[in-house]
């Protein structure tokens, strides 16, 4: 079997983008969005000033992040090294695009579904090269077998020396460059200048585009942090995510202040916020409620009794609304069902959703017990295994961050540190209330008291959801920067 | 296939869709590039968007040209044989000029068929001229009532008062012969704009007006130019120079401006604007010192014999002596002088120089705009340029610089009327006698200053409101109908010149026209073939088609058919004289129908009647199929057989031409003139030089923003400069600047680079397109604007927004992600003509500050008084030296397009 990949001869590369619209043409893809695109640096000072040219896209990995990660085998690897996707799989989760360390993939606003370079499969299986091979007027694109020695890429590759992206990452990337710098390789290198030298981009593109009615009166200031960072218009921002893009770019600015990045395909924004952050704490707040109320139970607490068969409504309750965020969150939500139906059972998206299942099917069982007036041995015998479901429900989030390669801040998170942190936010999120609960003295209510810790409660949600938004967001920014 | 055992019952059970399909690993059979041409009738391609479900398309492939730049790249045209429909463009692999590669500009083609703001009809004004209203009319009403207006025209005798101005012209000869036909001396071109200024350098040595370098059997490549991203011919040319350069060729590159083949450059030369001739003299001057100079091209092929003996009458005439005096001659020009005049470092100078002194007779050089455009002198690049190629005698050779017309195809046409009878003065005013293309630029001027007036005014894919310096000059002109009397836009898309017509006529993009083309990309000669492609698959499939409109979008026509029949309409029954030259010359008093006009034309070509035989299928047929033909693959050292078309038969060092019409200070290549954006005009801290005349690669002059793949790469055109100027200026990335020119001013947003030259400041003058709140079209790059007449000759344009998306069948226009659309620059730029070349000189002495409170990001002001005065200024240069030797308006053996009858050629007694 033969084995595809790339080799970009940049000693030849003129920048002419031709690869770029040949593609769109080919593959029809919507404006603000790159299957392929060529990206400018410029770096020196002058007269020693200069100007590189690359083209960037899916490196077709030999362990390929993406793949992993998708919930549903949208995504997959052939056997001759192309990684396709069949977007009819597709749930516009974007958990492909946290997990690529080259920002490769976008959502097609066409149909919400994830896209990227599939090496233009279809012409492959009738034995023609790629669009954007075959338009490069310096065929500096170079298609081929990389396992056959004798093809002219594997000739091209043997003569000279060549990079791959970040390779890092363990991704094994089949995109190989020739004569390259790394301030071109690695996104983080370049100094952010705010502007395209051609371009200027004002509103989201790909997943963002569908706000295209509504945006014509105002930004959509959340999906668009990355580019107010990139223009240095963080005044517009509210204060933390200002400190947000403050930091990264005075982060940037120290690394890197030698290339000026000049032209790149516009930003696709941040991509899990608000409704992420939101099902975080819905569901750490489920599960803290309820592994906090089945040990006080276990330990004969009797103060509780009254709130056991109401806790497991709430948990109830919280993990629907954990359900209708995580659906929300689809750029394709009809197809929810799938992540259960469809399960790639690597991915943490198809685990953690099964765990939920499992979790929310314990808490039924429970209520069931309750209703049915079983013998109260049930509640502690199903407790045995819904306080694990449970925690595991607050937890899991963090391992399919780490499951998101692309995303360092999250994929370098230890398994410890995911742990402590789930436990805390369950502890936060839904034991605090249950101990606030037990606390309060129910026979003689103090109305004051019981507004005040109301208040304090969703104060507390509220800067529990912000802070969990702010993590996310930062480590979204930094990558896209 | 369902890949788990959960997923195979809940598809088994119908809770979720049946995706299990043919999951293909691919056959793992070598790559190829294109389908073989027996199959281009019936070609099977999977559809990109269905996949990975395998569903096939039928497709008829259709050979074409790009009409995009001049170079007419091969495509061809995917037409999708159930919708009938052209799904995409590829590259032509027959094509032997781009080879089946193509630049952005090709494949996004597409866009500009699918624009949904095209024209589709033809438009007739309604209310005043430039008012913005307009009605949808036949072509049989716009033929008749262009018809009425040009025989009334022609039956006053007139041969000036009707006039065809072409911006992009993409054909060979098929308009002129039209002119001619219709008698009058009526073509005008964009061309001293554009290259006049090297053409006039090019044509003092050899008449040939344009270089064809061998770039890929180079051993240097010199480029005043930037053609690894733009210009005559970008995608061949940068093919062969990146070919060249793999195998070991230096590039030279000479820019101010750190362009992209800058980049890929050896050596990057950031010269001052204007200061090119000194440092090609210095070189040649390198040459001659050194000893390198081919011995055989220039004692044989140059006139140095003339000079000698006019100059240094009293001295031996041997070769050995030229040398020597040559040397003396050129003393001024060190390397030192050149590093000053430059203001680069003379190591620069020098390191470079040795690449060009030991290039041999492999050095290629090539200037097409840029300083050969942009300086009072200009030309000076060029003729200084070509001296290189003189000496080194890469004039013609493999890997060396040869003139264009060896190989470029020029086809004989079926009937040639005689030339007209007449002289357009205000083409050719007879002050610039040296012009080497019609004076365009100042035409407006010409008009203001009672020099002439027209009845029919046609402009054609040619859009000088916008494209050209001190566009509210013409918008003044155009929209006085004393001055013209019915102007005609023929363009495939709206644009800012249109929006000041009687007449809108929608005319074919690259695959709905016929056109042939054949231009120097290498060292080869070929000819292709543009044509309507919807056309020729209705042929294949048997179907009749008389005219192209009835298979494009709408009614979109072409230019060829509607000469044709608007001739037939101008002359119905023969009595002008017209008609006689639209016969059919198969069939004696029939018209002629575009199909016997291009098979005549096939039949004439070298070596296609033998290939057509070869393959059983007439030459137009054969064109049909394979779009392209190679005449002859190598046109090396052909002066060996046609000698030099010069008045002495040799390269003309010595110029007694430049001596007899006023210029004896020209006789032979020198850096006389200095531009006027010197050092030394330049006053004070904040005068700069303004470098306006840069192109981007994916963006065509006025008809690339209908093309959203194009836009979305590039959409606005901020002011480049150096992060020491932007210091002492007080301005940081995306601030504001003012930018005040001869004639009024402009505000665009900087972009702090280290890619240009201190003293120097850079805005692509492809960006900045606008429309009026009534215009129409190219909604993807055009700015809302006001305009307002302040009196007095003060205009001002205000942006009222940037580009907005908005809602129409393509869901990607509301999808626009891009607001800024750059600013209107040219319409600050005064015109400055050459008084030699006529051309105009793009680069601006400007002044820069920062904007005040009330001048906003797009703001333009104009006074057209002061532009009136400006010209006139310029005017006067040319004016001085005013001479007609021997009553010659210009010099006889010189070149003019459409050339009217020789007596013509001197002043009236």
């Amino acid at each position: 079997m033969v084995n595809y990949g790339f080799v970009i001869d940049n000693r030849t590369c003129i920048g002419c983008h031709a690869c770029t619209v040949a593609c769109k043409s080919e593959h029809d893809v919507p404006i603000g969005v790159n299957r392929t695109h060529v990206k400018y640096i410029e770096t020196g000072t002058y007269p020693d000033s200069s100007r590189e040219f690359s083209v960037h896209r899916c490196n077709h990995c030999e362990d390929a992040p993406c793949t992993t990660i998708c919930p549903t085998y949208a995504l997959f690897t052939r056997e001759d090294g192309i990684v396709d996707f069949d977007n009819d799989r597709c749930i516009g989760c974007k958990s492909c695009m946290q997990a690529c360390p080259y920002d490769a993939l976008y959502i097609d606003p066409n149909e919400g579904t994830a896209a990227k370079c599939n090496y233009c499969a279809h012409r492959v299986e009738h034995s023609y090269e790629p669009a954007c091979v075959i338009v490069c007027p310096t065929e500096s694109i170079v298609s081929g077998d990389l396992d056959d020695p004798h093809s002219p890429i594997s000739i091209r590759i043997a003569e000279n020396e060549v990079k791959v992206r970040k390779p890092e990452d363990g991704t094994k990337p089949n995109v190989y460059y020739v004569e390259t710098s790394d301030e071109m390789l690695d996104p983080a290198a370049t100094a952010v200048t705010g502007i395209g030298m051609w371009t200027d981009q004002a509103h989201g593109v790909g997943h963002f585009a569908k706000y295209a009615d509504s945006r014509l009166a105002e930004a959509d200031t959340p999906s668009m942090l990355v580019q107010l960072a990139l223009e240095k218009k963080a005044k517009a921002a509210n204060p933390r995510d200002r400190a947000i893009i403050h930091d990264v770019m005075s982060k940037l600015e120290e690394d890197t202040p030698k290339a000026t990045r000049t032209y790149d395909q516009p930003s696709k924004g941040i991509l899990w916020d608000g409704e992420v952050a939101a099902y975080i704490v819905t569901k750490a707040a489920a599960s803290g409620f309820y592994i906090l109320l089945m040990l006080m139970m276990m330990q004969g607490v009797n103060e509780i009794e009254w709130l056991i068969l109401p806790g497991f409504f709430v948990s109830i309750g919280l993990l629907g609304v954990t359900g209708l965020l995580l659906v929300k969150d689809l750029d394709k939500p009809g197809r929810f069902a799938y992540v259960l139906l469809r399960p790639n059972w690597d991915s943490w998206l198809v685990r953690g959703a099964y765990i939920l299942t499992a979790f929310g099917g314990i808490l039924g069982l429970h209520v069931a017990v309750s209703v049915l007036d079983y013998a109260e041995i049930w509640h502690t015998r199903l407790a045995y295994a819904g306080i694990p479901l449970a925690w595991m429900t607050g937890a899991y989030t963090g391992w399919l961050l780490k499951q998101a390669k692309g995303r360092t801040m999250w994929a370098k998170r230890s398994n410890s540190e995911i742990a402590l942190s789930g436990s805390i936010e369950m502890l936060l999120c839904g034991g605090l209330p249950l101990l606030v609960l037990w606390l309060t003295d129910w026979q003689q209510p103090e109305s004051q008291m019981i507004v005040g810790g109301s208040v304090i409660l969703l104060a507390m949600y509220w800067f529990g959801f912000k802070h969990i938004r702010h993590g996310l967001r930062e480590a979204q920014i930094d990558p896209l920067l | 296939m369902a890949r788990t055992l959960i997923e195979k019952i809940a598809q088994g059970l119908r809770i979720i869709p049946n995706l299990d399909r043919k999951h293909t690993q691919g056959n793992g059979a070598p790559l190829r590039k294109f389908p073989s041409p027996e199959d281009w009738h019936d070609h099977v391609e999977l559809d990109a968007q269905a996949w990975p479900e395998q569903v096939e398309k039928r497709y008829s492939l259709v050979p074409t040209t790009c009409f995009n730049c001049e170079s007419a790249c091969g495509l061809l045209a995917y037409v999708d044989k159930d919708s009938g429909e052209v799904q995409k463009f590829e590259g032509n692999p027959h094509h032997p000029g781009s080879r089946g590669r193509n630049c952005a500009k090709g494949p996004a083609t597409i866009n500009q068929i699918q624009d949904t703001e095209r024209i589709l009809h033809p438009m007739k004004r309604v209310g005043t001229r430039g008012e913005g209203g307009w009605e949808q009319i036949s072509w049989s009403q716009a033929l008749d009532e262009i018809a009425a207006k040009i025989r009334a025209s022609l039956k006053t005798g007139a041969k000036d008062r009707v006039v065809y101005h072409v911006g992009r012209p993409g054909h060979e000869g098929y308009t002129n012969r039209v002119l001619k036909a219709w008698g009058v001396d009526g073509h005008n071109s964009h061309t001293n704009i554009c290259s006049a200024g090297a053409r006039t350098g090019y044509a003092l040595w050899h008449q040939h007006d344009r270089p064809s370098p061998d770039h890929a059997n180079a051993k240097v490549i010199l480029l005043s130019s930037s053609h690894l991203e733009t210009g005559h011919y970008f995608n061949p040319h940068a093919q062969r120079i990146l070919e060249g350069m793999m195998d070991g060729a230096k590039l030279i590159v000479i820019d101010p401006r750190l362009s992209n083949t800058a980049a890929m450059a050896d050596h990057w030369l950031p010269t001052w604007p204007g200061s090119e001739p000194a440092l090609f003299l210095c070189w040649a001057r390198m040459i001659i010192e050194k000893g390198l100079v081919n011995r055989e091209f220039v004692e044989n092929q140059v006139n140095w014999e003339d000079w000698l003996k006019a100059v240094h009458p009293n001295e031996e005439c041997t070769y050995e002596r030229f040398l020597e005096l040559l040397l003396d001659e050129y003393a001024e020009y060190t390397p030192e002088y050149a590093a000053e005049e430059c203001r680069i470092p003379v190591e620069q100078v020098i390191a470079a120089g040795e690449a060009v002194a030991n290039s041999g007779t492999q050095l290629c050089t090539h200037v097409w705009r840029s300083a050969a455009i942009g300086n009072l002198g200009g030309w000076q690049v060029s003729r200084t340029l070509h001296f290189l190629n003189v000496l080194t005698g890469s004039v013609g050779t493999e890997g060396g610089t040869a003139p264009n017309s060896w190989s470029k195809f020029k086809p004989e046409l079926f009937d040639v009327p005689p030339d007209p009878d007449g002289w357009n003065e205000l083409h050719f005013p007879p002050e610039y006698m040296l012009a080497h293309y019609e004076m365009s630029h100042i035409l407006p001027h010409l008009v203001k200053d009672g020099r002439g007036t027209m009845d029919v005014y046609f402009t054609r894919v040619f859009n000088p409101v916008w494209t050209y310096p001190d566009g509210f000059s013409w918008m003044e002109m155009l929209q006085n109908e004393d001055s013209i009397g019915c102007h005609i836009a023929l363009t495939p898309t709206w644009n800012e010149t249109a929006f000041f017509a009687d007449y809108v006529l929608p005319m074919g993009h690259a695959s709905e026209r016929h056109d042939v083309n054949s231009y120097a990309t290498s060292s080869g000669k070929w000819v292709a073939f543009r044509q309507p492609v919807l056309r020729e698959y209705a042929r294949r499939e048997g179907k009749d088609v008389t005219f192209t409109y009835e298979i494009n979008p709408g009614e979109v026509w072409e230019e060829d058919e509607f000469w044709n029949e608007l001739s037939l309409r101008i002359d119905p029954d023969g009595e002008m004289g017209i008609k006689k030259h639209f016969e059919s010359p198969y069939r004696p008093g029939e018209s002629i129908t575009i199909d016997e006009y291009y098979q005549y034309l096939f039949e004439r070509v070298p070596g296609l009647p033998e290939a057509a035989k070869e393959e059983d299928v007439s030459e137009l047929d054969y064109m049909r199929k394979h779009g392209a033909f190679m005449i002859e693959p190598a046109t090396y050292e052909k002066h060996k057989e046609e000698g030099w078309p010069t008045p002495s038969g040799k390269q003309e060092f010595y110029s007694q031409t430049m001596i007899d019409f006023g210029y004896p200070e020209h006789a032979i290549p020198h850096f006389k003139v200095k531009s006027q954006v010197h050092p030394s005009r330049l006053e004070g801290e904040d005068e700069y030089c303004l470098l306006p005349n840069f192109r981007l690669p994916q963006h065509i002059h006025s008809r690339s923003a209908n093309a959203k793949w194009l836009v979305e790469i590039a959409h606005r055109n901020p002011i480049w400069i150096h992060p020491k100027d932007a210091a002492k200026l007080g301005v940081e990335d995306g601030e504001l600047l003012k930018i005040e020119t001869e004639i009024g001013w402009f505000v665009d947003k900087v972009w702090v680079t280290e890619s240009i030259k201190p003293g120097v400041v850079g805005c692509s003058h492809h960006i900045g397109r606008w429309r009026r709140s009534q215009d129409r079209g190219n909604r993807f790059l055009t700015n809302e604007v006001k305009i307002d007449d302040q009196g007095d000759g003060k205009m001002r344009m205000r942006t009222v927004s940037g580009v907005q998306p908005f809602e129409s069948e393509d869901p990607d226009t509301n999808r626009i992600w891009w607001r800024d659309g750059g600013v209107h620059q040219n319409i600050t730029h005064a015109v400055q003509p050459d008084p030699i070349s006529g051309a105009h000189c793009w680069l601006q002495k400007v002044r820069l500050s920062r904007p005040g409170p009330d001048e906003r990001y797009g703001d333009v002001e104009v006074d057209t008084e002061k532009s009136f005065a400006y010209y006139k200024k310029w005017n006067e240069m040319a004016l001085e030296k005013e001479t007609h030797p021997r009553g010659e308006r210009r010099p006889l053996w010189m070149k003019r397009p459409l050339s009217p009858k020789k007596e013509h050629w001197f002043m009236p007694k």
